[in-house]
């Protein structure tokens, strides 16, 4: 893709891990922190200042509480004026909402406990009727991170939500991307909220073939790109330009397996901090300028390009990096590549 | 036919499933014909449900699948907006070939809008042996054990994105396979971010659109509780009375539409003769809340705006609109009050209507099934009515009508999405003559 005139520049980034891990932990001590305590959900505390309000929070799913939180953190610190995003675009990318689909399973489970419920459809669907909250509709509500992050930082502008792997998360990038260096706006926020657990488990069971899954892990990250005049206006933050990004073309496979192996151009990337992610376990090991978030930390799921970035500008800004690359593969085989680079 | 855009994004054909009609001549004659396809829910059980009408598609649609492979045709048993969107494929595989065997691979994307998966429990059930009470972890198991054929298709629980992997696969779209959520706006935005793709040079030809069905015992169950939808006293066929002040829901419905799309240069270069092209597109949030839409409209204006903007026109310019217009309370009387003051004209009131009183609402499908519809209209010179619509709200600047058609000369309309969670997609075309 070509850099237009200007630039499109990372401004700030936060994220949420599984097991409470934010932007604050030192990157090269992730892995090992993730470890100790332990993979899998969000840790949100009620008491955090950014905690939704109870009436929203009764709507929420996990990760659009997740998100909620990480986006009000970039906000705030950034300083950003909610009338000034008026006309902002925001471009989500989501998991399955696999918790609401989790409790129609259980609600299938029960209803298995009673045979008589089976026979009896009537009973069946006036017990089903009765037991479900008025709010179940709104609380499976694919775009509902969208909803939320528009209400809490004001940005209203052009917008989709992209399902459901992580090529979801370039394909927002991308229209932000092309959003300011079109110079539609001047500001765009790019954000993702992933969850896992058994519904993912069986929706990504044909993906996994003679090949092991990485465990998944829950995660959040808001991304907020500007123009280089949005850049320069920031003086206290270390500038990172979004150099270049790219997707591979391909016609993944519906039904056969991934057996491929591409690692999308790794190695000649010069002084730059590498993040791999990839379910399969297709990249490198971790080592002293790398980092593979799927083998270390966990299959980020429709979060692992966005996290991936967030992390990056994590360790640029602790380590005066100069550059960083993120390349992603999703369950189908899709790959994707974003350059970084930090200018002083 | 007049000098066309090299980058401009031109309609070379649709394809339409909805319960109307199975294909894009069907479901335009069901339009021409006033046909309304409100009725008792055949294909479930909705006894003991507090709502049983909606809009079905009756027709067996196995027919239509026959030559697909074995995988797509068991999962689809299952998973019927994966049927419906198949469906739709097979229809016009023959006539969208012909335009998409001309582009190499690396240059064709897909972007579909999609709703949100729900697990047809009700078919699930016959699989299972009634007598045998499960375990959950059994239970759990036998779903595995269901989506265990070695492929990526699932039995149960697709990735939301399976169905734009299908039709990369079926028609080899390299470029892209994009997958919108965002509930009764995603088709209208995938069409909208088609356009924006070969504006932008990222394909030479796009295939948009979209499939949704929530006419199953969890959709009709979650869109009562939210009071979306009523139990219609008497005749279903009045069950949805959009822009009617005595309007009181929506009605469901299920479809699939496909719209292909083509760069100006990809159009010149074969010479293809195009139908319409997508001139406009607005794109908003209410940023208000998730329970209701924002009530003063002013996102709605803004997208409207926008897309008006970007198609150049002026107030009164517009020759139809086919309006989101659910039925309830909530959307349409903000809705004309916004499309009034930014595209309405009292001079010359631009017709108005919604559809939605024959097909249902759509969700995720909506907004292609109604361009679809307009695009139907712009082809005949006959715009639809609101069939329904007897006592309507009053408003200045726009004309609204009750014949299933009437004769016009339509050269640029306009399409209204407006989502759950304050969507606002606007899309307006311009007849190619």
């Amino acid at each position: 893709m070509d850099e237009r005139v200007g630039g499109v520049f990372l401004l700030g980034s936060s994220f949420e891990i599984g097991g409470g891990i934010r932007e604050d932990q030192q990157v090269p001590g992730l892995a090992k922190k993730v470890a100790a305590v332990g993979r899998g959900n969000f840790r949100i505390s009620e008491s955090d200042p950014n905690y939704p309000s109870k009436k929203d929070a009764k709507v929420m799913r996990n990760e659009i509480v997740a998100s909620v939180i990480t986006l009000k953190r970039i906000v705030q610190r950034l300083r950003l004026d909610p009338d000034e995003l008026r006309d902002t675009p925001l471009y989500i990318a989501t998991s399955i909402p696999a918790h609401s689909l989790e409790e129609e399973i259980d609600g299938l489970l029960k209803s298995m406990d009673d045979p008589e419920l089976w026979v009896d459809q009537e009973k069946r669907n006036r017990l089903l009727f009765s037991m479900t909250n008025p709010m179940t509709g709104l609380k499976v509500l694919s775009n509902a991170n969208s909803c939320f992050a528009s209400e809490n930082c004001g940005a209203r502008g052009n917008n989709a939500t992209f399902g459901d792997t992580s090529n979801a998360g370039f394909l927002a990038l991308e229209e932000a991307w092309f959003d300011i260096s079109e110079r539609r706006s001047t500001y765009a926020i790019v954000g993702v909220g992933a969850s896992c657990g058994r519904a993912s488990q069986l929706s990504l069971r044909g993906f996994a073939g003679k090949n092991e899954l990485q465990t998944e892990i829950e995660a959040a990250a808001f991304l907020v790109l500007g123009s280089r005049d949005r850049m320069e206006a920031m003086r206290d933050h270390v500038p990172i330009r979004i150099k270049h990004l790219e997707q591979k073309p391909l016609v993944p496979s519906i039904f056969k397996q991934d057996d491929g192996h591409s690692i999308f151009e790794t190695g000649n990337d010069g002084d730059a901090f590498n993040i791999y992610s990839d379910p399969f376990g297709y990249y490198p090991a971790t080592g002293r300028d790398q980092l593979n978030l799927s083998n270390d930390i966990g299959n980020f799921g429709a979060a692992s390009l966005l996290c991936g970035i967030a992390i990056a500008q994590s360790h640029l800004n602790a380590r005066n990096g100069v550059a960083a690359v993120c390349r992603d593969r999703d369950v189908y085989g899709r790959e994707a590549r974003v350059e970084l680079e930090a200018r002083s | 036919m007049s000098p066309l855009s090299s980058n401009g994004s031109y309609v070379l054909d649709y394809e339409s499933v909805s319960p109307l009609g199975v294909g894009k001549l069907s479901h335009w004659i069901g339009i021409e014909e006033g046909q309304v396809a409100a009725g008792e829910l055949k294909r479930i059980s909705t006894v003991g449900l507090p709502v049983t009408v909606g809009a079905e598609i009756q027709d067996d649609l196995s027919g239509f699948l026959e030559s697909e492979h074995d995988v797509i045709r068991e999962c689809s048993v299952l998973d019927r907006k994966l049927e419906l969107l198949a469906t739709a494929a097979n229809l016009a595989t023959g006539r969208f070939s012909e335009f998409l065997d001309a582009v190499d691979s690396a240059r064709k994307g897909i972007i579909l809008g999609m709703g949100q998966d729900v697990t047809n429990v009700e078919k699930i059930k016959k699989n299972i042996n009634r007598s045998v009470i499960l375990k959950p972890s059994d239970a759990f198991r036998f779903l595995e054990e269901l989506n265990n054929n070695a492929t990526r298709v699932n039995m149960v629980m697709n990735p939301i994105d399976v169905s734009s992997i299908y039709l990369a696969n079926k028609f080899g779209a390299a470029a892209f396979q994009k997958t919108i959520v965002t509930a009764c706006a995603a088709s209208s935005q995938a069409l909208g971010y088609a356009a924006r793709a070969i504006r932008r040079g990222k394909a030479d030809i796009v295939l948009a659109g979209g499939a949704d069905s929530l006419l199953n015992v969890f959709g009709i169950i979650a869109f009562t509780k939210l009071g979306v939808i009523q139990q219609p006293k008497g005749d279903p066929r009045w069950a949805c009375r959009p822009l009617d002040k005595t309007r009181n829901g929506t009605l469901l419905g299920e479809g699939a539409g496909l719209v292909l799309l083509a760069s100006g240069a990809a159009v010149e270069k074969n010479g293809w003769k195009p139908v319409a092209e997508i001139v406009g597109f607005g794109n908003s949030l209410d940023g208000y809340k998730i329970t209701a839409p924002d009530p003063n409209g002013e996102g709605m204006r803004r997208a409207l705006k926008e897309a008006a903007r970007e198609a150049d026109l002026q107030p009164g310019e517009l020759d139809y609109i086919n309006l989101h217009g659910t039925g309830t309370r909530a959307n349409d009387s903000v809705e004309l009050e916004a499309v009034d003051e930014i595209l309405g004209s009292e001079e010359s009131p631009i017709p108005v209507s919604s559809t939605k009183d024959r097909h249902g609402h759509l969700i995720g499908a909506a907004g292609v099934i109604e361009f679809n519809t307009t695009l139907g209209a712009m082809e005949n010179g006959k715009m639809p009515g609101t069939i329904n619509l007897r006592n309507p709200i009053e408003v200045p600047g726009l004309k609204l009508f009750s014949e299933a058609v009437c004769k016009a000369k339509l050269d640029t309309c306009a399409t209204n999405s407006f989502a759950f969670g304050g969507v606002n997609t606007v899309i307006i075309t311009k007849k190619v003559e």
